[in-house]
């Protein structure tokens, strides 16, 4: 199987098994779910007769790193040693093998392990539409409009971080900008009315 | 200037220190247990700083920017006088009536 193909595989299916599963099990501890994945994909490879203790001594090494330059340091030291055989080389194809699993799976599985996050999409609507007012406005309420767009990015990580309903991080999300929406639009009407009123003073002092 | 009661209670807020505007949210959730929309808020603090009773700082992190504000000695006065016009209608016909 040529490589990008593999990387495809692989990446469809963590998408389907973190999809398939129920919210409750998506907050789990991440490394969970990377076992649970990486046992499904050894076991798609039976052909190949591992040595037991060597399996166990990598998996451990693998399970105590917690990031992906200590999992590179750990290949790279079995790179490193005096190790001829077959047996061997098989088995650090395999470590190097998990160790693109804990790059690129492992991020990911803290991400969907948020839960919400993992479902909401990567800008929620609202901050979309809040994007496009901004377009509409003037070099003041422009100047607002970034700044609530950098708080609103904070609230929902904070929300999500802490849990709660993709629901719920909408509505905060729609209040804070219906909020914005109403205020820009009504002090954009108030200073047309202060120009309007100001105008017809002068054409009225200008008549006289 | 006369002070609105939004703006009197967010130069009240930034009096113990300067503070971001999300914080000044929080604070004001904490104090009157009201949600203020950002918009809203960050339109108020601008129309203070324009008023001259708030200093602006302005910041950057990885969501955007952030914008910090600092009550004045200004705006210090301008709350002292809010305060004490609300005390003196506090106590307005108070002496008569207890008298």
């Amino acid at each position: 199987m040529s490589s990008p193909f593999k990387s495809v595989i692989r990446h469809v299916s963590y998408w389907w098994l973190i999809r398939r599963m129920p919210r409750e099990q998506r907050l789990r501890d991440p490394m969970e779910i990377f076992d649970e994945v990486f046992r499904n994909h050894t076991a798609a490879e039976k052909n190949e007769v591992l040595d037991d203790e060597f399996t166990e001594y990598v998996q451990q090494n693998l399970r105590d790193a917690r990031s992906s330059d200590e999992v590179d340091a750990f290949v790279r030291q079995l790179e490193l040693s005096d190790i001829g055989s077959q047996q061997w080389r098989i088995q650090i194809k395999r470590a190097r093998d998990r160790a693109f699993w804990m790059n690129h799976f492992v991020p990911k599985a803290v991400h969907a392990s948020i839960g919400p996050m993992a479902e909401l999409p990567r800008t929620p609507q609202a901050i979309g539409l809040l994007k496009a007012f901004r377009w509409f406005c003037n070099r003041d309420a422009r100047e607002i409009v970034d700044l609530v767009l950098a708080d609103l990015t904070r609230d929902v990580r904070q929300l999500a971080s802490e849990g709660r309903s993709r629901g719920f991080i909408r509505a905060v999300v729609w209040r804070h900008v219906g909020g914005t929406l109403v205020s820009i639009t009504w002090n954009a009407f108030n200073s047309l009315l202060k120009r309007i009123g100001t105008t017809l003073g002068l054409i009225r002092t200008i008549s006289k | 200037m006369n002070l609105s009661n939004l703006e009197f209670q967010l130069l009240a807020v930034l009096c113990a220190k300067e503070q971001s505007g999300r914080d000044v949210a929080a604070a004001y959730h904490q104090e009157t247990g009201q949600d203020l929309a950002f918009g809203s808020l960050y339109s108020t603090l601008r129309r203070l700083k324009e008023s001259g009773f708030v200093d602006v700082r302005d910041a950057e992190d990885s969501d955007g920017r952030i914008r910090y504000f600092k009550i004045n000695g200004h705006g210090r006065a301008a709350l002292a006088a809010r305060r004490g016009d609300y005390a003196s209608l506090a106590t307005f016909g108070q002496k008569k009536a207890f008298a």
